[in-house]
Parts: C-alpha cells; structure tokens; sequence
C-alpha cells in the first residue's frame, strides 16, 4: 500500500499531462488567434487561394463607375476599378472602395423588422412581412413613395409598382446635381450634365465644382485632367471658390472669391470674351443677348462684388481666350445658392461662346442627375401633417437625416400610420418605420444603370446575402404579388426582359444568351453613341436674375454658413464605414469628426481659438462642432462638412460631429428641386467644452524642407537637356547630385551595393497627378487587413496607416500658398535606417529590394520607427478586432498582426508573390504592368506606377528617368529609396 | 556653520565598527516608514506594468512618432546613476583618490540596485517582453541570432556585462566588512547569513594578500566599464539617424552626464544616511568636497556636450539639425530644456563658492536638482528629437499617461527598497577601507611615528 502511493499509473499521468498542457494552452493562447476550420465540403468551382472576380458596377453616387469585386471562398474582399470601364478606366475613390464595409456593416439590418408597440423592434419571417406590406398597399387613402429613383430597370419596376398601387412616387436623394442638368437645359437645350473632356482642354474655369472630389464623375474627371497635367501642354486651371477645397489646392490658380459672388465674375469674364470676338457656336442673336445681359456689368464691378482683383479675372478671360480648347465649369457646394442657375448659365455661355461645345463639351452624351422635387416633397409633408397619409414607403435616402430639420419632415414622419422601409441600414428615417424590409446593397444584387447614353452597367451580386435581406426588386415583386399585382417573378428575368431592349439596340448578332452573358461578365454593354446636337439657346437662359446670392440673416449672424461634401463624407450615405471615418480628410486633414474651419481673423473676432469647440446657431438650430482654424479660408464664411452628425445609422457614424443640414432652411434652389445649402448666414459662439480634433497632419508647411516640390510648368514639360531652372531653388540644398540634369542621379557610393539579381521592386508617384482624393489610402486598408483603431487611438497618434496623404501648403508660413498632396508609403530604402537598429532582424533588405518586415520575429522595440526617416512604420499599439461580420472582408493573403509588433507597407507583398506564381507558372519574367499593389491599381490618375526597377524599359524605370524625378530625402541621408517622386507642375501666375 | 575639509584621523578603530555596525540594528518606525513608501511606490508600478502587459502598449503616452518615451529615458537615468558606483570605487581606488574611502560601499550598492533597476526598463518598454530573450545570442534549432549591428543588443550585451562585473566587485569588496559583522551578530538569523557571505574570511595575512591582488584585478578589470556602458547605451541614440541623435559627441558626453548624475545621487543618499546615523565622523566635508569636485568638472562637459551640439548644428548647416537645435530651447517641450540648462549648467555653478558647497543641506538640495536635471537631459533627447524629425507632416507630440507616471515612481520604490534592505542588512561604509586612513591603534602610540 505504501508503495502504491508513490507510483504513478499510467492513466494518472495521462490525466495530469493532458490537464497541464491544457492549462498550458490556455494560459499561453494569443486572445487574437482563432478557430481554423478547413472546408470540410469544397464547391467544384472554386480554387483554393484563388480568387474570383466579378464584374459590376458602383452604385454609391451616381457616376456608376465600372468595379471589379474580388471574391475569396465567396466572400467580397476587394474592390477594384474596371480597368475597361469607359468612365473610371479603372480607378475607385474612397467611397466606392468603402462599399465592401457597407455589405459587412455589423449594425445592417438582419432580417425583417417590425415595431412593437413600445418602440423596440422584434424581427419577422418574410411571410409575415409581405402580409403586412399587402395590407400596406391595399389599404385606401394616400400613399406614397419617398426615396431614390434608383435606376435602370429597377427604376422602372419603382415606377410600375407605384402606378399599380396608386402611390404617389416622390424622387428624393441627398445629394443632387440638378442645377447644372437645368443650366444645361437652358443653353444647350438637353437636360442633362453634358460630358466634360478635361484630357482635351488647354484651360479649365471652375467656378467652385469640386470635380476632382465629390462632384458628378470625380473618377472620370479626375482621370481627364491627370492626363492632360501630364501631357506636353498641360491645362491650366483657374479655381473660383471662397474655400480651399481639394480641387481648389489641386489649381494652378485659386481665385478667392465672396460666397455666393461668383457670378459676378462669370458675367465680367463673359463679357470680356465677348467684346474680344469670342463666338464659338452662338448665333448673332445669343451674341447680343450676351452683350445685352453683360451691359451692366464691367470687370471693376465684379472685382469690388467678389473681392477677385480685375487683373486677375482679365487674366482669366485671357487664358481661356488664348486657350484652343478650354472647359468652363459652376456648380458644387459654392454655387448651391438659393438661385443657382444664372451662374451655372453664365458658365455655359462661356463655353458657347469659346466654340467648347462639341469639342470638350460634349451636350449629346449627358447624364440625367437623381432628381430631387423638393415642392412635392412639400407638399407630401403638409399631407403627413394633415394626418391624411396613411402609407409612406420610404428606402434608404434618409431625409431625417439630410433633409433640413425645417422641413417639419420627422415630426410630420409621427403622423403616418404606418411607414415601410426598404432600407439595408438603420438609418434616421429607417429608425421610424413600422416595418422594414431589409434590402441587399450593391455587392448582393441584380441591377443596371445607364449613366451616359450607351453605357450600359450591370450590376451583378458578387456573393450570397450576409443577412436575411431581399433584393430591392425582389421585395417590390413579390409584395405586388401578395397584394394581389402580379408584375413578375422575379427581378432578375424582370432586369433580363429590360436588356432584351438593348440586345435589340446593340445589333451584334449574337444571341440574347450569348449577349447577356457576355456583358455579365465584362460588367455591361457599351454601345458607341454617335450623337451630334447643337446647342439651342433658350431665351429663359436670359431671364433670370443675375445678381448675387443673398443669405437669410438675423441680428447677430455674422457669417455665412458653407456647408461642403467631401471625399470622406460625402452626404453622409456612407457614415458608418470605419476606413471612410479613419482616413483623414485630405485638405484639412481631420479625421473621425466633423468641423468648422474658420478664418483666424474672425475667429478672434468671435472668441475662438484652436482646440475650442464652437456653437454655430441661427433659428433654424444650432450645432456644436471643434474649431479647425485655417488662414487660407474666406473671412466672412464658416464651412461645415455634410455628412457627420448622425443620431442613429450605426456604432462608427453615431454621435461624430455635428448634422450641418441642421441649420439650413426650408428652402429649395430656385428653379431647382435641391436644398440650397447656401443660403443662410449664422451666429458663432465659443462652444461649451473642449475640442477633441483629431488633426494627423503634424505641420502644415515643409519648413523649406522640399519633400515634396513643385516645378513651374514651363520648366518642368519645356526644358530640354541641361539645367532646367525650376530645380535651381533645390540646388544648394542637394549638394549638386540630386535631380535636373533629367531625372534622379544615382550618387557614387563608398560601399558595395546590395545585388538585386531578378527583380528590384519600385514605385514612382507623379505627383503632378496626384489630388489627394485618398482613394489609395482605402485600398491599402482593405487590401492589407490594416485595423481601425477609433477616434481616441488616432487622436493619440496611433493611427495604422501603412500610405498617408501629406497635404502641405507650402513650404514655409511666410510664402505663397503652393498646396500639395504627397503619398507617403514606405519607400523601399536601398540603405534602409531601420534595417540596422532592429536587434532581432525583425526587418531586413530582401533580395528584390523590399524592406521586409517577419511579424512573428518582432519583439516591439519601436527603434526601427524611430529610425524611419519616412515615419511609415506603425506600431500596433492596441489589440484590435474586427467586429463581425466586417472581418469577412479580411484578405486572406495577408496575416493580420497582434499588438506590439511594428507593421509597414511592404509593396503588397502577397500580390507580388502572385503575380511571380503567374509568371513561374507561364515559365516567364514578370511582365511590366502585371503586378500592380492595391494603391497603384486604385489610383483614378494613375499618379501611382510600380514595376522593376531592373528593367530599363518598365513604366516605373521610365518614370524614375524623368526630368521632375527625385528621391525623398535621398540626398540628405543616402537610404536610396525605391520611390521616387515627380515633382508637381504648376502654372506661374502671369 | 563653519566645517574643516580634512581627513578623518581623530576615529578610533573601535568607534568605525562601532559606527558603521549601529546601522546594522533592528530598523525604527522611520526606516518602516520609508520602507512602506517605497513599497507602496513599487506596488504602484508594478500593478501599472501589469495593467499595461494585459492592456497593450496604448496605457502609455508613446505614440507615432515618439515611440520611445519615459521607459527609455528612465533606462538611461538609472544607467547613468549607475555609473558613479564603479568610477568611485574602481577609477578612483585605482587613482588612490583618499575621498573615495567612506562613500565608495553606498556608490557600489547604488549602483547595483540601479543597474536592476534600469534593467527592467528594456522588458517594460518592448511591446512583447515575453519574446526579450531573442535578443540574446543563443543557439537554437531555427538557427537565429541576432542582429550584431544593432546598437540594442550591444546594450543588452553592455547592461549584463556591467551587471555582473559591478556585483562581483561589490560582493568582494564586502567580504572583510560582512566578517567584521558576522563576529558581532548576535541573533541566529543574522550569524548565518553573515557566515555564510563572507566566505570564512579570518582576516588572516593569506587571505588579505589575495583579497588585494583580487581588488585591483576587479579594479581594472571593471574601470574601461566606466567609459564603455554607457558609450554602448549613448549608441543607442547616436548610431539613429534622427536629427539630435546622430552625433559623434554622444558617447563622452553621455559618459561625463552618466557620472554627474552618479555623484550626485550618491550625495542624495550618503547626506540622509549621515546625519540619521550620525556617521560625521566618518563622513566628513573632506569628501564632499571631492565629490563636488568630481561635479563641478562634469558639468562643465556636459555644459560644454550641449554647446558643442548647438555649434555642430549651426556649423554643419544641415537643416533637419539646425531646426530640432531651434526647437529644443524655443519649442513646444522648451520647459524640459530649460530646466535642464538650469539644473545642470548654472546651478552646479554656485558651487564654486565654498560657503556654498560646505553647506551640506544646500549640497543636498543641488544634488536632487541634478538629478532632476539629468532626467530632464534624457528628456530632451528622446522627446524633442523625436517629435520634430525629418517629414514635417509627422511631426508630433506626447501624451501624458498614468502608468508611465506609475512606473516611474515605482522604479525609484524598487531602488529604494533595495537600498533600504541593504543598509539594515550589510555594513553601507567600507570599515576596512576607513582603518586605512586611520592610525593603527597601538599600545605605544608614540613609537608608532
């Protein structure tokens, strides 16, 4: 017995191993790592660590851009622009990257909802759903439908389903870009926002459309004027704002104007061109309407009314005068007065009279804008208020949200007895429904859309529904069909039954199967329109009320209210999207808020000082905002961006910033059926508080440190061999190695150089293409698993971001404005810093060039970030999850770090590694052009090329060779950098 | 109060065990008091470490891009404290430099307690201490090793050497102190632990004549430590190419600072423990005087470091340098400069007066000031060169955090302890090496001279 004790058994020490390494298990578990289940039943179809493409269309504004969506075991996880797309030619902004965080958003709604009678809601089977919808529809009294048009077929089921169940059908979106397509109509004769082609002007007037941002096609847009920037002749763009945007910055001159003045210029500008024989396409009789119109106003008149000196806009006219092809623009934020027509008409003149019309205005191919009828909206709530509406069917437009507060819309919202939404996120207007039927987005269905003449989208669902969501149609079919309506089976043979009509357009003699699988695949159809029209004049054009905006004031409003979309925000349609709240806006270079920028002159004026938070109110309401103080903003205006301020919508977008629409009237445009943002003045207090600002730009100016330049146009394209003046001012400081002896010089070096046998990776980032537009910046967060970490972490400077945007506005204080965007990844170094100080080779040199980082080996020391002569390396400072199902859209090709190890950009290493398979596999060298990391392919501008640098003949090795190439900080410290940059071009002022 | 700055000839041998073993009794409140302080000090720091192990990184006010914070500069504070220790008691033993005699056990202990000390630093400051021991050289199956060129790992090799060569020196050297305690033990507890330190030491001729040779051999052996720990760890920060670090003046410079804050910090605990213990008898103003000395010739290299940086930035013309030596005294973090400049080059200055440097509170309150003076050094060179490097558009600033306040106090908790412990438990004056100086006690005391 004694011995017993003693002895261990078998079975004993079984139990204690296994308990031990149990414990052991536990105790060591990272709490990041996770269950890895294999696929226990695989699919035919698919390839294991292939990935599957779709073709589509982006329907997050209304420029549907062409996608490619990148799928992994069925799951969305990337998307990219089609590279075959007439519009974008294969770039994606922000927004339209961000449409995968809208599929996985964790707070969509998950299945249908109905309210209980204290408010919460308790979810329905779809059976039960449609009965209530039926009920809905057939109930007597007035019905309505409020929302977007939608487009192509489902627009027209929309309108069918409305016709059949007797309801009004009222068209409301956010944002609207109705004036312009009205303007249009009056001088050219088409309604519609004709097509611009930036890459054929020699000379851009915009008076305040943010055409490189927000406004229209900014993708298409943005691509037209990159090329033309970076042909022999450049266009030279002249900007009429009152506010620094981000086209803007990206002008070569930027005429201040006063708010809402800027007619005045375009009427000054117009009769100059006019008196100086300008007549283009216009008749005699447009002619003397023109001079007739003009009569009153003299270039003084309009220096004194917008503050723009007469030189300058003389200077102007004779830009366009001496330009041969030149684009005339007015729209946007700046001109969304209460009577926004006249400058948008005064605009088309110009390019009447310049003979654009035809040549980089193209009237015949025009885009119809989601149309807006505030009056019917209107009226529609007088009759909520009346109680007299029984039905309100409503999708996910949101006007609790962007409709002004004055517009009585939530509370006459209380009125209706019963409210249906067809909304995919808990949205403000949604959060009011009775029942919500929950939609598919984009990514999940079946559509089209026609955004040109001939350009024929499809939209096609790239992976089953995450939730019990239905697609739109489907929802309006089936519900016509339990009320009693039979329209049809279902959406998708209703969308094929639609395209049977362009089949019958397209003539291309194949089969309608062969045809509809076909523009399946490539996205749609694109059919050739060769339209010509002239422009007709309308005599309407000449009847409107040229003068200046007035803004609606009360005793003590000092300051015009500037509302503004921006790249981030837009209307706020994308609120709750981390990347979109993580990235910071690219010119005021905030991120997670929203904020008033403010002239520091009337800041003293009104008590402010940076870091403040600032009560903006007037009667309509008032918002509490944090102050950014910026010099370069007019002084009698405060902008506010849309967009932020959301009250419900979901966790990233509640309670950031303050709503704007909020302090806006119950005013429609004139003439026009939009919100007239600009319209009222405000009174601005020192708001309770202290700001919390998340600014991520350190400082403003380079401190003379040229990191990222500007040449002068004619130095920078004209000058042949030899030393091309603009590189004269960098001269002293590069000790006479560096760059304008036509492109970079590599110096001699005391050390044998690294060997880079195959290939050596490298980027050039022209940065005369660059806007800033920071569509790049979400690629990489998508493409790389890169975490959001939240306001407060940001705020503490420790955001994620592998690529940042650098916005500078110069050089020093002291100098002339010069804005520029500088993409700042990692740049590769040849003689990388950060190499040597990592104790444990955590991060060393591989034999391609790339600076790679072994996550597993790093231990956290943070030298290497201290040694980064960049600051592209990134701590990972806090353990972040993704909250389900936003992990969904991780890549698997790229290991997601745990805290306290450093993370960078590594060139998109996992796609580099593919494309070499490819080749290997093809028994070949990478081509040039065949692996292209997130960023490079993202890019609207192409501002962004990658390639070997070992191939003389690559893109990116032609690049490098150009006379405006250099290195950053190359010639300072010799870390021989993989990238190099060229310098931006802009045109002096004469 | 007017002192002689002689040497001590007056003691007896008996009175020197008599003195220095009256330390060695059962603590008081006070000591308990001090003890419970530093404790709790130390418990502070410690639950804030732990929070920040559980927690992450973020605890702490380090961000892009000051990535290294008050971990390293406290890493680099109890370095330099640690230094003094072995220049007293190796440089100096080996210069015969007399001062060194009363104060040289206390300089070896601090600097022991401070190497432990600023050893934790590292492992608190990576983000995955677990994973530390990577960056030490050993074989593995992966066939791993670290990287030798960077500067890290020579600190790792630098701290560990110190470490162990400052122990060994400081346990040898109380060898014929712990005997001398050992024969007057009287509780079990402490006979044993006495007996068992000091190795059998009798005193015998032999044994003396080994215990010299192995002194000066620890001596020399430990002396180019003082010149090369902290060259490794100024590494740290020259072999960086951030403007502000990068520069060829570091090592000496931080060499001459790791000193200057040594003694001092010796005169912060040696004034305390004299007058508690009332050793005036042994410690007299004839080593303070060295010690301020041994100050006064510091700060002027560490003042004559600074310009010379100043100088270098304007002379090289280099940009990036020349804006962070504008930054530093006219910048956002211009107190901590400033306060530096006060601390270490113009106070020290006053004690060029001897009213002044013979007064022993004033001492004591200038050697707090230099102490908070080199903290504020270290600072500078972390804080502000980091946050104003080479890409304007990341330039940055700190944020104050708790925890980093926590472990920071609670580093000077951990010390305390030790020094606490240390004083209750060995002899904290060199007996043996005081009845050197002092006449030999004889019957005829005439025939001795």
């Amino acid at each position: 017995m004694e011995e017993k004790k003693h002895t261990l058994s078998r079975r004993t020490f079984l139990k204690i191993v296994g308990q031990t390494s149990v414990v052991g298990a536990v105790g060591c578990g990272n709490s990041s790592a996770q269950k890895v289940l294999p696929l226990v039943k695989g699919s035919e179809d698919t390839i294991p660590g292939k990935s599957v493409w779709f073709n589509t269309t982006c329907t997050e504004c209304d420029a549907a851009c062409g996608i490619q969506v990148k799928t992994r075991d069925g799951r969305a996880i990337k998307i990219e622009g089609n590279p075959d797309h007439p519009i974008n030619k294969g770039g994606v902004c922000a927004i339209g990257h961000s449409a995968l965080q809208n599929t996985y958003d964790p707070d969509r709604i998950r299945q249908p909802l109905e309210r209980a009678d204290d408010g919460s809601y308790k979810p329905v089977s779809w059976k039960k759903a449609y009965a209530a919808i039926a009920k809905g529809l057939k109930a007597k009294g007035q019905k309505a439908y409020l929302g977007s048009s939608q487009t192509g077929a489902l627009s027209a089921l929309l309108s069918d389903w409305c016709k059949a169940f007797d309801l009004t059908q009222i068209d409301y979106s956010g944002v609207s870009n109705e004036a312009e397509a009205k303007a249009a109509e009056l001088v050219f004769g088409s309604y519609g926002i004709p097509t611009y082609h930036f890459d054929k002007a020699e000379a851009v007037l915009n008076f305040g459309t943010d055409f490189l941002e927000t406004w229209v096609s900014p993708c298409e847009y943005a691509r037209g004027w990159a090329d033309t920037r970076r042909s022999n002749k450049p266009c030279r763009v002249i900007h009429v704002e009152p506010r620094l945007s981000l086209t803007a910055g990206n002008a070569d001159t930027w005429l201040q104007s006063n708010p809402g003045t800027e007619v005045q210029v375009a009427l000054a500008v117009l009769k100059v061109l006019v008196e100086r024989g300008q007549r283009g396409g216009a008749d005699a009789g447009t002619i003397e309407q023109i001079k007739k119109l003009t009569e009153h106003v003299t270039v003084e008149s309009a220096a004194l009314a917008s503050g723009v000196s007469s030189e300058k806009i003389l200077i102007a006219a004779e830009h366009l005068i001496n330009a041969k092809r030149s684009i005339v623009l007015a729209g946007g934020a700046s001109t969304a007065t209460s009577n926004p027509l006249p400058l948008m008409v005064a605009a088309n003149l110009m390019n009447l009279v310049l003979g654009n019309v035809g040549r980089t205005v193209n009237i015949a191919s025009s885009r119809k804008p989601s149309s807006n009828s505030l009056d019917e909206v209107s009226k529609l709530i007088s009759t909520m208020q009346k109680g007299k509406l029984e039905v309100l069917f409503i999708d996910g437009s949101n006007p609790s949200f962007n409709l002004p507060p004055s517009f009585d819309f939530i509370y006459a919202l209380k009125k209706v007895p019963l409210i249906v939404s067809f909304a995919s996120h808990m949205d403000e207007t949604t959060g009011a429904a009775h029942l919500i039927l929950p939609t598919h987005t984009a990514l999940e269905s079946w559509g089209d859309a026609e955004p040109l003449p001939g350009v024929h989208n499809l939209i096609q669902p790239t992976m089953k529904p995450v939730f019990d969501t239905q697609a739109f149609g489907d929802i309006l079919l089936a519900s016509a069909d339990k009320a009693g309506k039979k329209m049809g089976e279902d959406f998708l043979s209703y969308l094929k039954d639609a395209w049977q009509k362009v089949h019958a357009n397209a003539a291309t003699g194949k089969s309608f199967k062969n045809f509809w699988l076909e523009s399946v695949e490539r996205g749609g159809f694109i059919r050739r329109v060769s339209a010509n029209s002239t422009a007709q004049v309308s005599s309407k054009a000449f009847a409107l009320d040229f003068s200046s905006a007035h803004f609606e004031e009360k005793d003590g409003h000092t300051l015009v209210l500037y509302p503004f979309p921006s790249v981030r925000s837009f209307d706020g349609r994308a609120a709750n999207r981390p990347w979109l709240s993580e990235i910071p806006d690219p010119v005021s270079q905030v991120a997670w808020d929203s904020w008033a920028e403010i002239h520091p002159d009337s800041a003293k004026a009104h008590g402010l000082a940076q870091g403040d938070k600032v009560t903006i109110r007037n009667h309509y309401g008032e918002i509490t905002v944090n102050v950014l103080i910026n010099r370069y903003i007019h002084k009698d205006i405060i902008a506010v961006p849309i967009g932020h301020g959301h009250t419900g919508y979901g966790r990233f977008a509640k309670g950031i910033g303050g709503n704007v629409m909020q302090l806006l009237p119950a005013l429609a445009s004139k003439d026009v059926g939009a919100v007239s943002l600009l319209s009222t003045k405000v009174n601005v207090t020192r708001g309770r508080g202290k700001g919390d600002i998340v600014n991520l730009q350190g400082s403003d100016y380079q401190m003379n440190r040229h990191l990222a330049r500007t040449a002068a146009v004619a130095t920078a394209v004209h000058a042949t061999n030899g030393h091309a003046e603009g590189h004269d001012a960098h001269a002293d400081e590069s000790h006479g190695e560096s760059n304008g002896h036509g492109g970079h010089h590599e110096p001699k070096q005391m050390y044998v150089q690294r060997e880079h046998p195959l290939y050596k990776w490298g980027m050039a980032v022209d940065l005369a293409a660059c806007t800033g537009c920071s569509a790049c910046v979400v690629a990489c967060y998508a493409e790389n698993n890169i975490p959001c970490v939240g306001k407060k972490v940001v705020s503490q400077g420790r955001e994620m971001s592998w690529l940042r945007i650098e916005r500078y506005y110069g050089e020093a204080p002291s100098e002339e404005l010069s804005v520029n965007f500088m993409p700042m990844m990692c740049q590769q170094c040849g003689h990388a810093p950060c190499e040597p100080v990592c104790p444990v080779y955590a991060t060393y040199h591989n034999e391609e060039g790339l600076n790679v980082m072994v996550y597993n080996r790093c231990v956290g020391t943070r030298y290497c970030s201290n040694n980064c002569s960049y600051k592209v390396r990134h701590y990972n400072w806090i353990q972040v999850d993704f909250p389900e199902p936003l992990n969904w859209q991780l890549n698997p090709d790229v290991t997601p770090r745990s805290a306290g190890v450093m993370e960078k950009c590594t060139f998109c290493l996992q796609r580099i590694n593919e494309g070499k398979d490819n080749a290997k596999d093809l028994g070949r060298k990478v081509r040039d052009g065949e692996i292209k990391p997130a960023c490079v392919q993202s890019c609207p501008t192409q501002a962004l090329t990658f390639g070997d640098l070992n191939d003389p003949h690559s893109e990116v090795s032609k690049r490098g060779r150009d006379k405006r190439a250099y290195k950053v900080l190359d010639h300072h410290l010799n870390t021989q950098p993989a990238v190099s940059y060229l310098e931006n071009i802009k045109y002096e002022e004469v | 109060m007017a002192t002689d700055a002689t040497e001590p000839k007056q003691v007896t041998y008996a009175r020197v065990n008599e003195l220095v073993l009256n330390m060695l009794k059962p603590p008081k409140g006070g000591w308990y008091c001090l003890f419970a302080m530093c404790f709790c000090a130390f418990l502070w720091g410690f639950g804030s470490f732990v929070k920040q192990l559980l927690m992450g990184m973020h605890v702490a006010g380090i961000n892009q891009p000051i990535s290294w914070g008050v971990y390293i500069t406290n890493f680099v504070f109890w370095v330099g404290i640690a230094h003094s220790g072995t220049l007293i008691s190796a440089v100096l033993y080996l210069f015969r430099a007399r001062f060194r005699m009363p104060i040289y056990r206390l300089a070896e202990a601090m600097t022991v307690f401070a190497v432990l000390t600023a050893g934790l630093f590292p492992l608190i400051h990576v983000g995955r201490p677990w994973f530390a021991y990577w960056l030490l050289p050993y074989p593995n199956e992966r066939a791993l090793w670290p990287n030798f060129r960077s500067p890290l790992l020579w600190d790792v090799f630098a701290v560990s050497t110190y470490l162990t060569v400052s122990t060994t020196f400081f346990i040898v050297g109380l060898i014929p102190d712990i005997a001398v305690a050992r024969d007057k033990a009287k509780s079990f507890f402490r006979k044993t632990l006495y007996s068992i330190t000091s190795l059998g030491w009798t005193g015998n001729h032999k044994q003396w004549k080994h215990y010299m040779s192995a002194y000066l051999f620890f001596a020399g052996l430990a002396t180019p430590l003082v010149v090369s720990v902290h060259s490794v760890v100024s590494w740290d920060f020259a072999m960086g190419n951030v403007p502000g670090w990068h520069a060829t003046i570091f090592p000496p410079y931080f060499v001459a600072g790791a000193i200057f804050s040594g003694v001092a910090m010796v005169l912060t605990l040696i004034i305390p423990l004299r007058k508690v213990f009332g050793l005036e008898e042994l410690v007299t103003p004839f080593h303070f005087e060295g010690m301020v000395k041994l100050i006064l010739l510091t700060s002027g290299i560490v003042t004559y470091a600074y310009s010379t940086e100043f100088y270098i930035a304007w002379f090289s013309n280099n940009q990036f340098e020349k804006y962070q030596f504008w930054f530093r005294p006219f910048g956002e973090f211009k107190a901590a400069f400033w306060g530096m400049f006060f601390c270490n080059c113009l106070a020290p200055q006053t004690l060029w007066f001897k009213r002044l440097r013979s007064n022993i509170t004033y001492l004591f309150i200038m050697s707090i000031i230099i102490n908070i003076g080199m903290w504020l050094e270290r600072f500078n060179i972390i804080f502000t060169s980091l946050s104003r490097e080479f890409i304007p558009a990341m330039w940055g600033s700190y944020n104050f955090s708790w925890v980093e306040a926590g472990i920071t106090v609670g580093a000077f908790g951990w010390f305390g302890m030790y020094m606490l412990l240390f004083i209750k438990f060995f002899p904290s004056v060199a007996i043996c090496e005081i009845k050197e100086l002092l006449p030999p006690p004889m019957r005829n005391k005439e025939a001795a001279h």
